[in-house]
């Protein structure tokens, strides 16, 4: 099934390209979260010493627990996640740009159609971000694991 | 019948209505008069449920809500459509919406007043605008039609078409609140007039009893505000006795 994406957002703004930018916000929170992996095997990388023209792991090396790894990685999902009630807001304000449609919106039978086009694609994006933080962090976990000395 | 009981309207420092009762029955066209300031847009906007207000506002006897506010549309100079959405584009909407939406008049209006129905209307002229606004309004297919001076910026021509057009469509089921300076200008088309002075109905007369005492809308509007026509000679006077 094909979603109208112009049901999500205030009548005249292009849905699409909505729904892109908030995309763009998810994207980019997630694509900060890999700096964990740069952590994570540049730690790696530090337990091994030369020998010789070898790298060895001495024995008893141990990585840095994995939340002082995983810290900070987040930090722009929960940045995007915090800035989706101002989104809200401005699209609710969408409907004071030249013009008074507010005062359609607030006079329809359907007086959920205004919450709609102006929670749904925050709300879904901040949950998107919840949830990617936790796959995230269950997928980094397991990825430690698996490197892990 | 749309009635208002005793509806008070408090802004911060200033009571924008004080206890307007007012009666609309069914078919009537009533024009809503009063100096700027006076309340007129308060009072379309608590009947819409805009604002917050004390006092009642019944809709054929019930209050106004979610499930019988499709009765009540309203025109205002402020433009309550959707500026980068095209005619079209609402009259989807409006269908979606509203499911007395009168599509042929809606049709009849866009032909008539000859507005393309693909461009966003922030494209249009400002006269097109206003049209469009109305238009709206007259096709939600309201009981209870409220325009709050919705030619503000028309030349005279596009509120003569307007005019014509009003009086051509309307069916007696339907009743309109217009609210406007035009006084001349509608006093041929509406049947009632109500006046409003810092919050108060002050004048409440129909057509018909200004006819039978041989008045016109102009004369009585200045005999219930005082108008005082001495007033400007008054101070023109006393500006050139300064000099």
């Amino acid at each position: 099934m094909k979603l109208d994406w112009n049901r999500y957002v205030p009548l005249g703004m292009d849905g699409k390209k909505v729904r892109n930018w908030f995309a763009l916000a998810l994207g980019i929170g997630m694509g900060y979260s890999l700096r964990f992996l740069l952590r994570l095997f540049s730690a790696r990388w530090d337990l091994y010493v030369w020998q010789g023209n070898r790298r060895v792991m001495p024995p008893g090396a141990v990585l840095p627990p994995f939340g002082e790894l995983l810290e900070g990685s987040f930090v722009l999902l929960v940045v995007a996640a915090a800035c989706m009630p101002l989104a809200a807001l401005g699209l609710y304000g969408y409907h004071y740009l030249e013009g008074r449609s507010i005062y359609t919106m607030r006079r329809l039978p359907n007086r959920r159609e205004l919450w709609r086009r102006c929670l749904t694609l925050p709300a879904w994006t901040a949950l998107a971000c919840g949830l990617a933080a936790l796959a995230l962090t269950g997928l980094y976990a397991l990825i430690y694991l698996a490197v892990k000395p | 019948m749309l009635e208002l009981i005793k509806l008070t309207k408090k802004y911060r420092t200033a009571m924008a209505l004080q206890n307007v009762n007012l009666r609309l029955e069914r078919g009537e066209i009533v024009g809503l008069f009063g100096e700027n300031g006076a309340g007129k847009t308060t009072l379309m906007k608590c009947v819409l449920g805009l604002l917050p207000y004390e006092g009642q506002v019944l809709l054929d006897g019930a209050p106004v809500t979610g499930k019988n506010i499709e009765k009540l549309s309203f025109a205002t100079c402020e433009h309550s459509y959707f500026p980068n959405l095209s005619a079209q584009g609402h009259r989807e909407f409006y269908q979606g919406q509203f499911p007395t939406f009168r599509e042929k008049r809606f049709e009849t209006l866009m032909e008539f007043f000859e507005l393309p129905p693909h461009k966003p209307i922030r494209s249009f002229s400002t006269g097109q605008r206003n049209q469009f606004e109305v238009l709206l309004a007259l096709s939600q297919g309201a009981d209870y039609i409220l325009m709050d001076e919705p030619f503000a910026g028309n030349d005279v021509f596009n509120r003569e078409d307007f005019y014509k057009v009003l009086l051509g469509i309307l069916e007696p089921t339907e009743t309109v609140l217009l609210s406007t300076h035009l006084l001349e200008e509608v006093e041929q088309f509406i049947g009632r007039a109500v006046l409003l002075h810092r919050g108060r109905v002050v004048g409440d007369v129909s057509m018909l009893e200004l006819q039978d005492q041989g008045r016109d809308l102009m004369s009585y509007v200045k005999n219930v505000f005082r108008y005082r026509a001495d007033r400007a000679a008054k101070a023109l006077e006393q500006l050139s006795a300064e000099d």
